[in-house]
């Protein structure tokens, strides 16, 4: 008799396992396009099996268990914070690429070109007053080109600065996102299992390392301690370290909480590729702008302090600026009146050699065996290639993105044709357990009614 | 049936591209079986490119080609170096570390039995 009482216990101890098992199914359903979560599982555990002791065996319920898998989870990670730091990178680089104009029809190059053309046309009428004027016209044309273009760089570094201070706050908003999640890991032990909890923890940390690389580290009490760059604590248990942008000089630097220099650990994700082109990639642009702006000014006004004007006196400067870190924003022509433009060689007064030489500045080579035109080709040609390095880098990371995110949600999405095929399985079982029990229940009252 | 059409209106460069464009989306859901028929595709954009001749003009496509290549090229990378540091993990949890602090990996069960 006790035999089929505990028939009769275990089926429907397995009648509420397939029940639990059916709300885990929902759940998952429910849950399928909830950012960061990840599918659970009911895991029954086999229950003692003494049939002389009264124990009759079966199933009892275990755990829920998540399927997520931090590996997967860490590698998701990684490619975002490569894929997001060239892809802002390639956004930002594209802004300047635009200042630099390769066809030679505008811009700097278009200016050059025309002043160098003022000067061969002035050499053919070195004592007119026209084409005197007309080089002092393309003088001021070509100096504020240059003006314009630093100006236009000076705009962008404070743009990224902008941006800077936006993607420091995403992180400090994001680490206190955690911090909270963190306290109610510490002050609720049910909480650590809660999958909802665990889905904003990692929808979370997919988003941080968007703006940084950091490494999360799980401690045995629930909470996750993020460290930017594996070094900088923005999160330790439940207390936040803010991190905060400097603006001091022309470097932006990060700071950590205690005010220490940074900048190194947020080298990658979209705040790292702000700060490289802030502090290395646009001082270096500035840098050649600079050094083509002094260069061309020295050049030009050595070249006409060499010759005589029309009244037989040393040339007057043409060009000016304050000084040679700052020459492409200061340039600018002097106050020379025409006839104080020096056309001829001092061997030879009211004649065309010293034009001439000017306009030969066009082809000669001034700058690293290049002429100044070259030298700014260059310089575009670089910042057009290191722009489409980028870029492939993006694609490339974009696909490995993908292919982690693939790899990730085959271990531990939600798939509705995987949970709609355990919800056939768990209904069959539920079927084949409420027959068994009726079956035992009738043998049961067959048996009492033999009995009496 | 319009995948072949457009296939054969392309020239050797054209078809090696299609076939590893192919690879490459096979090669972003990374298991047994689209590995498996990936290399399918990727030994179809070799025997294209064998049936290539060098030609003026080739280069936009032969670059595109590149770049296929090159992505097709990550992606196996990827699923290599994700795949290779699961196993190191999973060695690491089974079987520890070694003396030197690799992985221990772990070796092949032994048995023996004895009759009569």
């Amino acid at each position: 008799m006790s035999g089929l009482f505990g028939a009769l216990r275990a089926s429907a101890n397995s009648l509420h396992i397939l029940e639990y098992s059916l709300a885990t199914v929902q759940n998952n359903v429910l849950n399928a396009s909830t950012p960061g979560y990840a599918k659970q599982r009911l895991l029954p555990l086999p229950a003692p099996f003494v049939p002389e002791q009264g124990l009759p065996g079966g199933i009892v319920p275990g755990q829920v268990q998540s399927l997520r898998s931090e590996y997967a989870e860490r590698s998701v990670r990684q490619e975002t914070h490569l894929w997001a730091h060239f892809d802002q990178f390639s956004k930002d680089l594209a802004k300047i690429e635009r200042l630099f104009d390769i066809s030679g029809q505008s811009g700097i190059p278009g200016a050059l070109n025309k002043l160098f053309q003022s000067f061969s046309a002035w050499s053919l009428a070195p004592n007119d007053l026209v084409p005197r004027r007309e080089v002092i016209d393309r003088a001021t044309e070509a100096a504020a080109q240059f003006a314009e273009t630093a100006a236009s760089l000076n705009t962008t570094s404070t743009v990224l600065d902008q941006q800077i201070r936006e993607a420091v706050e995403t992180i400090n908003n994001l680490a206190s996102s955690i911090r909270d999640l963190n306290v109610q890991m510490q002050r609720d032990h049910h909480a650590r299992s809660d999958p909802s909890l665990d889905a904003r923890l990692h929808a979370t940390l997919e988003n941080l390392a968007e703006y940084t690389d950091f490494t999360a580290l799980f401690q045995p009490d629930g909470t996750v301690t993020i460290l930017m760059g594996g070094q900088v604590p923005l999160v330790i248990g439940v207390r936040q370290y803010r991190i905060e942008p400097e603006f001091a000089g022309s470097e932006t630097r990060i700071l950590d909480s205690d005010g220490k220099d940074v900048t190194a650990q947020a080298a990658t994700g979209r705040l790292g590729a702000m700060l490289e082109l802030k502090n290395t990639v646009l001082p270096s642009y500035m840098s050649e702008l600079n050094r083509l702006a002094a260069s061309l000014a020295d050049d030009v006004n050595a070249m006409l302090a060499a010759g005589l004007d029309t009244n037989g006196n040393p040339g007057a400067p043409l060009f000016a600026y304050d000084s040679a870190d700052e020459a492409a924003s200061t340039l600018r022509v002097t106050n020379i009146t025409p006839d104080q433009l020096a056309a001829a060689a001092p061997d030879a007064p009211l004649g065309n050699a010293n034009a001439l030489a000017l306009a030969g500045l066009a082809t000669a080579p001034r700058l690293d065996g290049l002429s100044y035109t070259a030298y700014y080709g260059r310089l575009a040609a670089t910042i057009g290639q290191v722009l489409h390095g980028s870029r492939s880098n993006r694609d490339t990371h974009e696909q490995l993105l993908l292919q982690s995110r693939s790899i990730r949600d085959e271990i531990s999405a939600v798939s509705l044709d995987e949970e709609a095929a355990r919800l056939i399985e768990l209904q069959r079982a539920y079927e084949a357990t409420a027959r068994v029990i009726v079956i035992l229940n009738e043998l049961t009252q067959t048996t009492i009614d033999m009995m009496r | 049936m319009s995948r072949s059409i457009a296939c054969g209106e392309l020239g050797p460069v054209g078809r090696a591209r299609a076939s590893v464009s192919d690879a490459r989306r096979l090669l972003l859901r990374p298991t047994v079986d689209s590995l498996e028929e990936s290399a399918a595709h990727l030994e179809t954009a070799v025997g294209a490119l064998r049936e290539y001749r060098p030609e003026p003009g080739a280069e936009t496509e032969l670059e595109e080609l590149r770049k296929e290549v090159s992505l097709a090229a990550a992606l196996i990378e990827g699923a290599a170096a994700f795949y290779s540091g699961w196993a190191r993990v999973l060695f690491t949890a089974a079987c520890g570390y070694t003396a030197s602090g690799e992985p221990a990996v772990p070796g092949p069960v032994r048995r023996i039995s004895v009759e009569g």
